[in-house]
């Protein structure tokens, strides 16, 4: 009667693991094809991108022009931080430089991580 | 007059809770009200699992509250003790014993609100909210995370063991197994298959011990690496596609479905929902699925499975044993999933952080939030959570499929 108890629990024990094993490395198999799915996808569209240059010439500037505007914001955003900083006080001040800090995460990314990751 | 009035309030004594709770046995009920209060307060000073503890306990309250009628366990038992049909309610078809639905819906409002306990109802529902608000894409980003949502169901095939050592029936020992997958439904939709008069102090083992997953977690975690590997910073997560997201849960449920039918229920409600949530264009029935449905779902789920607990059924030794196989379950997932984690660290030479792998026990997000905790007592820079979700979501399919394993093989 115990041999047959220690002999069905071996054998759930093994069938058991070896199923949830199997199943979900299968997954794993099929899931990885994804990604392949999605680099062929990517190099596709990169070679759309390789030839849009000779259709539409002007359109590689956008990006420039936006990114552009994106840094104004960005300086005009510190600066009135800054003035709001010394209002009242009789400082004038002169904003010289400003430089992204190297190394570093975005802010507004990094105060994103944070917030989202927050434990309890 | 006075004697006549004497008589009354003692007629009135005698029909009451009071005399029940002074007959024989009846201070057994007094210990669960006391045990109820407490897990109430629990969940309500402590914040303990409070939106599943709270309606379990109140369960727990009113079914062990003599002649309030509001469940009746004796409905629930197919068979008596001496082998013989509980025939009043009980019917014999195929060789099994099949529930006479019609002769319980006489009985209370928990009698009636059970049934969908019993007829596997709730669990499953509760699934299809999970899908509409768990986002696969950790998963489908590092799809080898479901190696350590698999080495994380380890414990409920040891537990399993275990429990057939302590003298439990087969079927018995693989429900209280189950507990090891972290997972409230999964455990009370295999309790109801395989151990349904087991089903109180499983379900009580299973929430409580999810609560009490950072406790039980940490230690064995810490024991189980080293500073150096604690301190591996994860290389960032692809971007996963929408087209990416939508074909995995079709192609998981064929997969699963095919393969191990028994699991299908389960998985299938999962990935419905997370279906629902990803294609973008059901967002009304994706909104009532992850809250008004599950809300009233975890309502009568929480309310009837306390309702189980009642004295008789729970105070014995059977629910020493399940508490104490649960606790080896858990902790044995927990470490399986970390060595398993050490196994990757090892063979991606260094690029896995084996505390992510505790997170494959599937308790959604708590365990992924541990892995996250744990990590950043090293490296307060390190940000894990995103990884550890990945093993995460894989446990709660590599649970359900642990579950559709048992039944298939037990049930």
């Amino acid at each position: 009667m115990e041999e047959n108890l220690f002999n069905l629990g071996a054998n759930v024990t093994f069938t058991g693991v070896a199923i949830v094993f199997l199943m979900l490395v299968l997954l794993v198999l099929i899931i990885s094809c994804f990604s392949l799915f999605s680099k062929v996808k990517k190099i596709e569209n990169g070679g759309e991108k390789a030839t849009a240059p000779n259709v539409a010439p002007v359109a590689p500037t956008m990006p420039v022009v936006a990114a552009s505007e994106d840094e104004d914001e960005i300086i005009a955003v510190i600066a009135a931080a800054v003035a709001a900083m010394y209002e009242g006080t009789g400082v004038k001040p002169v904003i010289k430089s400003v430089k992204a800090a190297r190394g570093t995460r975005n802010i507004w990314a990094l105060s994103g991580l944070i917030e989202n990751t927050r434990a309890f | 007059m006075f004697s006549q009035f004497i008589d009354t309030v003692m007629g009135i004594l005698n029909d009451s809770g009071i005399s029940a709770f002074l007959a024989e046995g009846g201070w057994k009920n007094l210990i669960m009200i006391g045990v109820s209060c407490f897990l109430i307060y629990l969940a309500i000073a402590k914040k303990f699992e409070p939106l599943l503890l709270l309606p379990i306990a109140f369960g727990m309250l009113l079914t062990n509250l003599p002649g309030a009628g509001l469940f009746h366990p004796e409905y629930w038992v197919s068979t008596f003790e001496d082998g013989s049909l509980n025939s009043e309610y009980w019917q014999m078809i195929d060789g099994k014993p099949e529930l006479i639905v019609g002769n319980v819906l006489h009985g209370g409002l928990l009698d009636i609100l059970y049934l969908g306990v019993k007829l596997g109802v709730y669990p499953p529902l509760i699934f299809l909210g999970i899908g509409c608000m768990t986002d696969f894409g950790p998963l489908i980003s590092n799809p080898k995370s479901f190696l350590l949502g698999a080495a994380a169901q380890l414990g409920i095939f040891v537990a399993f063991i275990g429990a057939l050592a302590l003298g439990m029936s087969p079927q018995e020992a693989g429900a209280i197994g189950i507990i090891g997958g972290a997972d409230g439904p999964t455990a009370i939709f295999t309790a109801t298959k395989l151990a349904p008069h087991l089903l109180g102090p499983i379900a009580v083992a299973a929430y409580s011990y999810m609560a009490l997953i950072p406790f039980i977690q940490k230690p064995i975690m810490r024991a189980l690496t080293t500073k150096k590997e604690r301190m591996v910073r994860m290389e960032t997560l692809r971007t996963v596609s929408k087209t990416e997201k939508i074909i995995f849960p079709i192609v998981v449920t064929i997969v699963v479905s095919v393969l191990l039918p028994d699991a299908a229920t389960l998985v299938g409600m999962l990935m419905l929902g997370n279906l629902m949530r990803e294609s973008g264009v059901v967002e009304r029935i994706t909104k009532t699925a992850q809250n008004e449905l599950m809300n009233i779902i975890t309502i009568f789920l929480g309310v009837t499975v306390g309702a189980t607990t009642n004295a008789q059924s729970f105070l014995n030794m059977s629910t020493i044993k399940i508490v104490l196989m649960g606790l080896v379950a858990f902790a044995l997932g927990t470490a399986g999933g970390v060595l398993f984690g050490k196994l990757m660290y090892l063979l991606t030479g260094g690029k896995v952080n084996p505390l992510i792998g505790s997170a494959g026990v599937s308790a959604v997000p708590m365990a992924a939030r541990v892995s996250q905790m744990v990590g950043q007592e090293e490296d307060p820079g390190n940000f894990l959570l995103m990884h550890a979700m990945g093993p995460n979501v894989a446990g709660v399919i590599g649970s359900a499929v642990a579950a559709g394993v048992l039944i298939n093989m037990l049930g």
